[in-house]
């Protein structure tokens, strides 16, 4: 549904070059820390931003060649940008039933209620949740076949962010054919949702991996520096030392679990993961 | 594209209190002032309304989301552009009847044909300043567009007061009969002149959302 051969984007002091794919049906993470260029390479997809070279493609063509009918297809909630703040619920209805076919007053009503989100309240009279709940509930209403949603869950309380995270598992639930680019900093709302995860730093993809095989294979061992020079390194992907000690991210834990049977080997999160990709990919 | 128009048409009736105010002032002057000032009035309030749908679609970065709405990227331009001419061209009509409820009203005599040249004239007026604000607001932002606007403003002064200058010159030396160029302008035929306005506005506001399209077509959210 999407493909990114070799995007680059130049700002100054800042690289993006990012490869990707979405195939249908599958909900895929970008998750990295601030500034990393999660949202370069979402507004990349949009055609918001314009490469300097590579190639995308969503639905097997350049985003500026889509027509307004094939946009209809793709349901987008940005971070930090949104329908006007003077409008009310009912402005943003008119506006989605003037420019969407498949939009449906009567669910999308259904689900603001359900969110208790008020219809006559101005926008930016909303709490930050009421907005991102909002700007979700907007992508999702015209039976998209491609969300595309930029940190929707980012400044809010762990209730806020459960109910955007139950609200985007009930839009698959419906269409299982339908795609979804979720990007985040925060690991466990992918941790649950996404089927593979992009891990995105200073512009590049650093770890792309599927999250069962991410949660199931990968693992942290813990060894003493000297523990460390003998350790067979074949599946060590990344490392931190400290003082006294090791901390080693492996692929392939069961490797580990069953030639060095006394090391600490624990299961990795993927916080744990990004913490020492990210300072490995620094130390690099 | 005519989800974006009612994009702007919202933002317009979410002013309540602003487009409360400039009806009431409307009404006060059609029935306390000349009846010609309202013509001007109205149509300059809504090309200021229109042109503050582009402030409001760039608060809080939300020109980013509304480019993600289902149009090609030149179709904002071009929705700005139908819906800013229709919002004037409505408030020119309503103006008019104002003034004519108003001349009724106040029974005073006028020069019938005169009037309606000089309404006639205040239509492509307003279109004009916004085929010169529209690709200004779009290349630049509404905050930025106003410092352009009084670069452009400060030249056009400089063009003015440099060509009279010149002028003055040319005539006192004999060279060019200023005096009779004058003259011969103030003996067109209105309806001429009037129809020589809509031609130019016509060309200048084609050439304006073209350069509008291309701006958005090539800028970044």
């Amino acid at each position: 549904m999407v493909r990114l051969n070799n995007l680059q984007k130049e700002y100054k002091g800042f690289k993006l070059n990012v490869s990707l794919e979405i195939p249908e049906g599958c909900v895929t993470g970008l998750i990295g820390r601030n500034g990393a260029g999660k949202t370069t390479t979402i507004k990349s997809i949009l055609g918001l931003v314009k490469p300097t070279a590579g190639e995308i493609e969503v639905f097997g063509k350049a985003p500026v060649e889509l027509t307004a009918k094939e946009k209809q297809q793709i349901g987008v909630a940005l971070s930090e940008s949104g329908f006007c703040m003077i409008f009310t619920i009912e402005d943003v209805i008119k506006v989605l039933k003037a420019s969407y076919e498949d939009f449906n007053e009567d669910e999308f009503r259904n689900k603001c209620t359900a969110q208790s989100l008020p219809f006559d309240k101005q926008i930016k009279d909303f709490s930050s949740g009421m907005k991102a709940k909002l700007r979700v509930l907007t992508a999702m209403s015209h039976k998209a076949k491609l969300l595309i949603l930029d940190e929707p869950t980012a400044g809010l309380d762990v209730i806020a962010r459960n109910d955007i995270l139950a609200l985007i598992r009930k839009y698959l639930e419906e269409d299982p054919t339908r795609s979804i680019i979720i990007s985040s900093h925060i690991s466990s709302d992918l941790e649950g949702l996404c089927d593979d995860i992009y891990m995105i730093n200073d512009g590049k993809i650093i770890l792309h991996e599927d999250t069962d095989r991410l949660l199931g294979n990968y693992g942290l061992i813990k060894v003493s520096s000297e523990e460390f020079e003998t350790l067979d390194k074949k599946y060590i992907v990344a490392s931190q030392k400290d003082r006294f000690s090791v901390t080693c991210l492996t692929s392939e834990k069961q490797f580990y679990i069953d030639n060095y049977p006394k090391t600490v080997i624990e299961n990795a999160h993927i916080d744990d993961i990004i913490v020492l990709m990210l300072d490995t990919s620094k130390e690099g | 594209m005519k989800g974006l128009m009612i994009k702007d048409f919202r933002i317009i009736m979410n002013q309540k209190r602003f487009i409360v105010l400039y009806l009431f002032i409307a009404l006060i002057l059609s029935f306390s002032m000349d009846h010609t000032f309202i013509v001007s009035y109205v149509p300059m309030v809504s090309t200021i309304l229109a042109l503050s749908t582009i402030s409001y679609d760039y608060n809080d970065n939300g020109l980013s989301f509304i480019m993600t709405l289902p149009n090609k990227p030149g179709d904002y331009a071009v929705a700005k552009y139908i819906f800013s001419m229709l919002s004037v061209t409505f408030m020119w009509l309503v103006s008019i009847l104002l003034q004519i409820i108003a001349i009724m009203i106040q029974k005073t005599d006028v020069a019938t044909s005169e009037v309606i040249m000089t309404d006639a004239l205040m239509l492509p007026m307003f279109l004009l300043i916004l085929a010169v604000m529209l690709p200004i607001e779009l290349k630049y932002s509404p905050e930025k567009a106003r410092v352009v606007l009084f670069i452009i403003f400060g030249l056009v002064m400089l063009i003015v007061l440099g060509g009279k200058s010149i002028a003055e010159s040319l005539s006192s030396s004999g060279i060019v009969n200023v005096e009779k160029i004058v003259a011969g302008f103030q003996n067109i035929n209105g309806s001429v002149l009037v129809i020589a306005a809509y031609a130019v506005c016509i060309i200048v506001l084609s050439i304006s959302m073209m350069i509008s399209i291309r701006i958005m077509q090539n800028k970044e959210f």
